[in-house]
């Protein structure tokens, strides 16, 4: 779950590289290693919107913390009132030289129960936390799954965009497309279109709020919208710090027993 | 009313028509060319879904499931392994996963696959749980990798897994590939479909048997069912709409036959072809136009009774005017008389027929509406063409010179009619006890009459996809018909409190008790959100069998939910809303026998008042939908038949001005509704779509001969004074007319004898055993009952 709250980061540090012709594997590489904080502690709060309007609201306490090549993510729910005390933690590694991925680690910690348990088999195209977005939406996917295509350039949000498009390589996968309009400046991705295994518009991504947090570029509310159920996901980062000293003891399965982390 | 004044008017309209017969005959075309270029607009509805309007409740309480739940329709493959061997072999393990990735890659809307390829087991262990996919890493060639994937997927047994008699079964030779579908909204569709809302599901299912019977899944190894109301639908579409397209074309070949072998001449044929033709095209074209749907089972019997009517009309007037040209050899007078002569009766016929029609209005069923407004649009246009036609076309020609040797212009044949008048004068007590007795006979049989909506039954075996669906039907996991329960409160959270969770698990117990829910092997199929709890409780206790509950602790519940909701959020959603205050339970069925299925869901509405007390009960699904069918086609028909027999014994009355008239003109028609509805009982032809049109339809054209006969002897009356005399003229000038025109109707109707659709040789069938009775009672109970009744008064010849 690498940089879970994070959907893209860039540096003005990059500016001068746009003015060169790119390919639409080095914007890609650039938009996937855009930095971020080696500490970050925030709350995200989730909103479920059904097709109705009616909304379903979810906080989220969020650390993490890079340990080595390792990002290491906890999260505790805080509302509503039946999920709170409910943790996660995630270790994330990265990719292997051959650029297959690592399975994550996590454990969840369930307060009625007091018990934590080690959870494995949650596949990265699986959805958030019962989100509209995927573990792939808000994390870094692999490179190497896609082949990459650049489409055309677009204005988005008052920015200059190159429209990249990042096909699956795997005939399987349930998102078969995606397409983002990626910041010709910042590398930060304006807005995103996913199209489902038939090749059918199934949701799309809006990002607003995108700022500099202690000079990383970060997009603090995504909407994400499943335009063929009607259903979205508002989701919005809150009060988020980077490169503060976050306590290290956060990311462990006995922090979690003892409902350490608040 | 005077029968000879209203002769005289129409006597006069008969002048006009042909005094201006080109600009009418141009004014004609002119509305028939227009009308009938709404054809190309003309759209079939197959399948159920029609069968009910946008306000009804049916309808509200599907768009309430599919406001929360999505599309309540689904596809799915029904895999049986033949010979040695299970579905977990390599071979068919990828024969499954290739089904599925055409499934998902080809069947428009597909949204969610499931299979034993790609289903989500959690698996407790003593660190954690894992969500597990059997066939993640592809499948293996390797036979123990395939027999550790087999053993995951079936581990425990039917309690304790619900995989097991539900997604495969317990032998492992039967196992279902389903796929939901997305709601069928224009934006998630793609160019593979009709733009057509209503044809999305027939398109889809016409995809999925293009997947099933492509090349590469024809093996003698397996064998392929498909299943879901849309498959339905397009089977529906692909073989049984040519049927009645073949049937329609039969009745225009006996038409066509029966037309030239009774009136012997070109004109004869033609004419009332050409004004069948064009009525039936303008009715259609016209309606199309404002978008009336026509409906696929019930499409023909407007066309067929439009044809019927026609001839009968057809030869009332043509006979009449060969009658008096014999006597007379003058064509335009001919033509004058028979408008003068057969223009009241034949259009109380058609008045009395589409009261009869118009009385489908009233089933509040969007099929027999259907019917019932096209059928009475058919027979006004029917006789507009006929009556402005045939006496235009008639008058030209050459007189000729009258033909001295027929009597009064009749034909032996119509003399022998005019002999069996006095028969049954003489015999009049008998006849009278004789049918009497017929009618009592008949009466008990009314009272067995049960209703049949199972499609299966009602369509029978000779058509192939039936026979395939039976066939389906007989193996383990096999299943056709289904419903869904939903349940709804108010209050957010509710199925997180312990006792709404526990009378769920109640209602299931319950559901499992119900004669017709369907059992596979010791397991009854019901679904709902409690196997998924069951599952996730069991795999956060360290895969403990006996953590295979739905916990009672409240906190304990709330949080597993909660989890559920986000770990297994697609599964979980499919049977619980976003606020734990709606739920569904699915269950599928044996067979839809009728009755009992009803007895099913009063007793099931009551266990759902007693276990939910504060919530909102929903019961939706095709059993449900067939269940309100059979209710409203019991009840619907019963008034539909009652509103046509007030109707037109009022209209008799008030034609004849005479309450005993009117009266006896009823006896002779309830006589053969009663022998078809006692013939029902007796042989056990149930009520279904179909054949509860027969009484009302029967009702309708069997009283035409009727008014044809008491019309007739009115008019004698009036000239002759003597109900005898009277009724030798009447017998003799339309007694044969009479014979002919239910000739012709019973063998239009016998099209539908040699159909292999059960249904459709029943309807036949039943209404040639009407309109024959009808016609007999016209010759026998009818005089017999005027001669002792006398309703004309006095006659003249004893005064």
């Amino acid at each position: 779950m690498k940089n879970l709250f994070i959907k893209v980061l860039g540096t003005s540090l990059l500016y001068a590289a746009t003015t060169f012709a790119q390919s639409a594997n080095e914007i890609a590489k650039k938009v996937h290693d855009l930095p971020s904080g080696k500490t970050s502690s925030a709350t995200i709060s989730v909103t479920l919107i059904d097709k109705n309007g009616k909304t379903r609201n979810r906080e989220i306490a969020s650390y993490t913390m890079k340990d080595g090549t390792t990002d290491k993510t906890v999260l505790v729910f805080k509302t509503p009132r039946d999920v709170a005390g409910i943790s996660y933690l995630t270790y994330d590694y990265p990719d292997k030289a051959d650029g297959t991925t690592v399975d994550s680690d996590s454990w969840i910690y369930l307060p009625a129960m007091k018990k934590v348990r080690r959870v494995s088999g949650s596949s990265k195209d699986d959805d958030f936390q019962g989100t509209d977005f995927t573990y792939d939406d808000l994390g870094n996917r692999s490179l190497s799954k896609d082949n990459f295509a650049l489409l055309g350039e677009e204005k988005v949000n008052g920015a200059d965009c190159w429209i990249l498009e990042a096909k699956a390589k795997d005939a399987k996968a349930k998102v078969s497309r995606r397409v983002s309009w990626v910041d010709k400046k910042t590398y930060v991705v304006q807005k995103g279109e996913y199209y489902d295994k038939q090749n059918r518009l199934q949701k799309t991504l809006a990002c607003d709020n995108i700022k500099q947090v202690n000079g990383y570029w970060t997009t603090l509310k995504m909407t994400m919208t499943n335009v063929q159920t009607n259903h979205k996901t508002v989701y919005e980062v809150n009060n988020l710090k980077y490169d503060e000293k976050v306590n290290e003891s956060y990311f462990t399965v006995s922090a979690l027993e003892r409902e350490q982390v608040k | 009313m005077n029968v000879a004044r209203l002769n005289q008017f129409f006597g006069k309209i008969g002048r006009f028509q042909l005094r201006h017969r080109l600009k009418i005959l141009i004014a004609l075309i002119v509305v028939t060319v227009i009308c009938s270029s709404g054809l190309s607009e003309f759209a079939l509805n197959t399948g159920e879904e029609g069968w009910f309007g946008n306000s009804d409740d049916i309808t509200l309480n599907t768009k309430k499931y599919e406001e929360i739940f999505g599309n309540l329709n689904g596809v799915g493959v029904l895999v049986v392994k033949q010979g040695e061997g299970d579905v977990f072999s390599e071979e068919m393990l990828k024969v499954i996963d290739r089904i599925g990735t055409r499934m998902k890659d080809e069947i428009p809307f597909a949204d969610r696959l499931t299979s034993i390829i790609n289903v989500d087991i959690p698996v407790g262990n003593e660190e954690g749980f894992e969500i597990k996919k059997p066939y993640e890493n592809g499948i293996p060639s390797d036979s123990a990798e395939l027999a550790n994937a087999r053993a995951l997927v079936m581990r425990g047994n039917e309690k304790t897994n619900a995989l097991i008699n539900s997604l495969v079964s317990d032998d492992g030779r039967e196992t279902w590939i389903s796929l939901s579908l997305l709601p069928f909204d224009k934006k998630n569709l793609d160019n593979r479909i009709s733009e057509e809302p209503d044809d999305y599901a027939v398109d889809i299912g016409y995809k999925l048997m293009e997947i099933i019977e492509s090349e590469e899944f024809q093996n003698k190894d397996f064998k392929l069912y498909g299943g879901g109301m849309p498959y339905d639908n397009a089977n529906e579409d692909r073989y049984e709409v040519p049927e009645y397209g073949i049937r329609v074309l039969c009745s225009i070949g006996v038409m066509i036959l029966f037309l030239a072998l009774c009136l012997r001449n070109v004109f004869g044929v033609v004419v009332p072809a050409v004004a069948t033709l064009s009525a039936i095209a303008s009715v259609f074209g016209a309606m199309s136009y404002f978008g009336a749907k026509a409906d696929s089972a019930l499409v023909t019997l407007p066309v067929v009774l439009g044809m019927a009517l026609a001839v009968g009309y057809s030869i009332h007037y043509i006979k009449m005017f060969k009658l008096f040209f014999r006597r007379t050899g003058k064509r335009k007078e001919s033509a004058i008389k028979c408008v003068e002569e057969c223009g009241w009766p034949v259009l109380f016929t058609v008045l009395t027929t589409m009261a009869s029609f118009v009385s489908f209005l009233f089933v509040n069923m969007k099929p027999l509406e259907w019917m019932g407004k096209t059928s009475a649009l058919v027979v006004l246009a029917i006789y507009l063409y006929v009556t402005i036609l045939i006496p235009i076309l008639l008058s030209f020609g050459k007189d000729r010179a009258p033909k001295a040797s027929c009597e009064n212009g009749a034909t032996k044949l119509d003399t022998k009619f005019s002999t069996w008048s006095n028969f049954v004068y003489k015999r009049k007590k008998p006849f009278i006890v004789a049918t009497a007795l017929i009618i009592i006979a008949f009466i008990p049989g009314i009272f067995k009459i049960t209703a049949q909506l199972d499609y299966l039954t009602i369509t029978g075996d000779k058509m192939p996809y039936i026979r395939e669906v039976k066939e389906m039907l007989a193996h383990k996991l096999g299943n056709q018909y289904s419903y869904t329960v939903m349940i709804s409160y108010d209050e957010e959270g509710s199925f997180k409190k312990p006792e709404n969770m526990k009378a769920l698990l109640q209602l299931e117990d319950y559901l499992g008790t119900l004669s017709l829910t369907k059992w596979s092997g010791g397991k009854a199929r019901v679904t709902s959100a409690t196997s998924i709890l069951k599952e996730m409780n069991r795999a956060l206790n360290e895969g403990k069998d006996s953590f295979y509950t739905v916990p009672e602790d409240e906190y304990v519940l709330a949080q597993l939910m909660e989890l559920s909701s986000i770990e297994m959020r697609q599964d979980f959603s499919d049977a619980m809303d976003e606020d734990f205050k709606t739920t569904i339970v699915n269950v599928d069925m044996t067979q839809f026998a009728t009755e009992e299925a009803l007895a099913n869901m009063n007793s099931l509405r009551a266990k759902l008042a007693e276990l939910f007390p504060g919530a909102k009960c929903t019961l939706l699904g095709d059993m449900i939908r067939y269940s309100e069918m059979s209710n409203r086609i019991i009840f619907g028909g019963l008034k539909s038949f009652g509103f046509s027999l007030v109707i037109i014994a009022i209209m008799l009355i008030f034609a004849f001005s005479s309450l005993k008239l009117g009266l006896i003109g009823m006896i002779p028609n309830i006589a053969p509704v009663i022998l078809v509805g006692g013939v029902m009982g007796y042989f056990n032809f149930a009520l279904d779509f179909s054949t509860i049109t027969v009484m009302p339809l029967v009702l309708g054209i069997a009283v035409d001969d009727t008014i044809h006969l008491t019309t007739h002897l009115k008019m004698r009356y009036e000239q002759y004074g003597s109900c005898v005399k009277a009724m030798e003229a009447t017998f003799r000038e339309i007694g044969s007319t009479m014979f002919l025109t239910t000739v012709i109707l019973c063998s239009m109707f016998s099209v539908y004898l040699f159909s292999p659709m059960r249904f459709l040789a029943v309807l036949g069938l039943l209404t040639i055993l009407g309109l024959s009775s009808a016609l007999v009672a016209d010759y026998t109970i009818t005089p017999a009952l005027l001669h002792v009744a006398k309703p004309f008064g006095k006659e003249k010849e004893e005064a």
